[in-house]
């Protein structure tokens, strides 16, 4: 009898434990292609938002809404909250999502999530302002200008040229860059395996280079640099650390200690310049 | 010939006779009867029974219509369940830490005016800001691991600072 109790008390909480985690997800999509466009806006906030360059020479959009609450009803209410704008002009596809709210209606409590996936032909431009949400952009356009905040972007062999900005996240880059402009506040910076040019200016993260043939320009304060797979003599180095050292093998160099900097400087004339002034951060080279 | 003939009219009795021997059936003349006037009234309560009827199904003709153009409308949300994990939601309690970080510099004024004090302060508050909004942009239902990994960085870095600034004063 014992052992009854106990397993159904069990089963019981279970259940209860159970129902406090799930979701009743409504959601609504749409899919649509454009042509004769140029360039494309997004305004979005909690976007998931995926641009791929392909062959076609029309943009196909797919907009996916969605609002979570326990309660089935209520998920379906509060989704008609959730709108969208898709408008075309003069070659420019905007595109926005937004929470519509009467003064009467109570704030939604359903947890929202927008998703974008855009398929686009090559060298377009593309601006996107988007928070607490992921971009992944893939392919080659011709300028991608990202205003974010506690973003999580991803680029991979997106050549062109580049804007970004990110207070709190994380941005990783990978391949080619093109020509790339990337300022940040408490964001992590992902260099890997990266060519082109990059200047970035930031404050606290951490910044993590692997096997870097970029030219780049770091004017940094409090960052913490771990750079792996340098090669010596493939890169003019100019490298600055103010307040902090510069921990690094010596067969990229002798380190010069002055009394509030530290330098360490090597030059092969006609390789890119890779430039970092940074202070009270530290710099760390393996 | 014919023109100089002369033309005689038949007699108007002469057509009565001839019609009083015709079949009944035949005959022009029959007796006619006034409706009596509740037969009026049935008629016209038909009439507007019958109209009744048409409203009626004109009414259900668009509620049909409309039931179809909303049920349409609603099949566009698609519904699913997501189990989200209960790590995942926020304990709410240490966001005013602004409150105890106060209280520390009322009996320590002094050194809560040093500027180093100040800008960690700064730093403090620069904080506690971006974690409100991420707050908000959680919910009571999060099921994004990355921005409670940006919560629990955010709370890290606040924890440092604060250790920094009462080893400070």
């Amino acid at each position: 009898m014992k052992k009854w109790i106990i397993l159904l008390s069990w089963l019981w909480f279970h259940q209860a434990i159970s129902a406090q985690t799930t979701l009743q997800v409504a959601s609504k999509s749409l899919k649509k292609d454009f042509e004769n466009i140029k360039s494309i806006q997004i305004a979005s906030e909690k976007a998931d938002i995926e641009v791929q360059v392909w062959s076609k020479p029309t943009v196909g959009l797919s907009l996916e809404l969605k609002a979570g609450h326990p309660e089935r009803s209520k998920a379906a209410e509060e989704l008609e909250f959730l709108k969208y704008e898709i408008m075309e002009k003069k070659g420019t596809l905007i595109l926005r999502t937004f929470l519509s709210i009467n003064k009467k209606d109570d704030k939604p409590s359903s947890n929202y999530k927008v998703k974008w996936i855009l398929k686009i032909p090559h060298l377009m431009d593309l601006g996107v302002n988007n928070t607490f949400g992921k971009i992944n952009l893939e392919g080659q356009l011709k300028s991608v200008k990202l205003t974010t905040e506690f973003c999580k972007i991803n680029m991979t062999n997106v050549f062109g040229k580049n804007e970004l900005k990110c207070n709190y996240g994380e941005i990783t880059m990978n391949g080619n860059l093109g020509n790339t402009t990337i300022a940040t506040n408490r964001t992590d910076l992902n260099l890997l395996e990266t060519i082109g040019r990059v200047s970035f200016s930031g404050s606290y993260g951490t910044v993590t280079i692997t096997k870097p043939q970029i030219s780049l320009t770091a004017k940094t304060e409090k960052a913490t640099y771990v750079i792996t797979g340098l090669k010596p003599g493939l890169l003019n180095l100019h490298i600055e650390n103010k307040h902090t050292k510069i921990l690094c093998p010596a067969h990229y160099g002798q380190i010069m200690n002055y009394e509030y900097t530290s330098k360490l400087i090597s030059t092969h004339i006609g390789k890119p310049t890779f430039e970092i002034f940074n202070s009270f951060g530290v710099i760390k080279i393996d | 010939m014919k023109n100089r003939l002369p033309i005689y009219e038949p007699r108007e009795e002469l057509w009565e006779a001839i019609e009083n021997q015709l079949p009944l059936r035949w005959q022009v003349k029959l007796k006619t009867y006034e409706p009596s006037e509740n037969i009026w009234g049935e008629i016209i309560k038909e009439k507007k029974k019958y109209n009744w009827y048409w409203s009626a199904a004109a009414i259900m003709l668009i509620s049909l219509c409309m039931s179809i153009f909303f049920t349409g409308k609603k099949n566009d949300v698609q519904f699913s369940e997501q189990k989200i994990k209960t790590e995942l939601q926020l304990n709410i309690g240490d966001l005013d830490g602004n409150a105890s970080l106060d209280h520390v510099c009322i009996n320590k004024v002094v050194e809560c005016n040093k500027i180093e004090v100040k800008l960690l302060k700064m730093e403090y508050d620069e904080l506690n800001a971006a974690k409100k909004k991420l707050k908000d942009a959680m919910g009571a239902y999060n099921d994004d691991p990355e921005l409670m990994s940006q919560w629990v960085s955010l709370e890290n870095e606040k924890v440092k600072i604060y250790n920094k600034i009462i080893s400070m004063i």
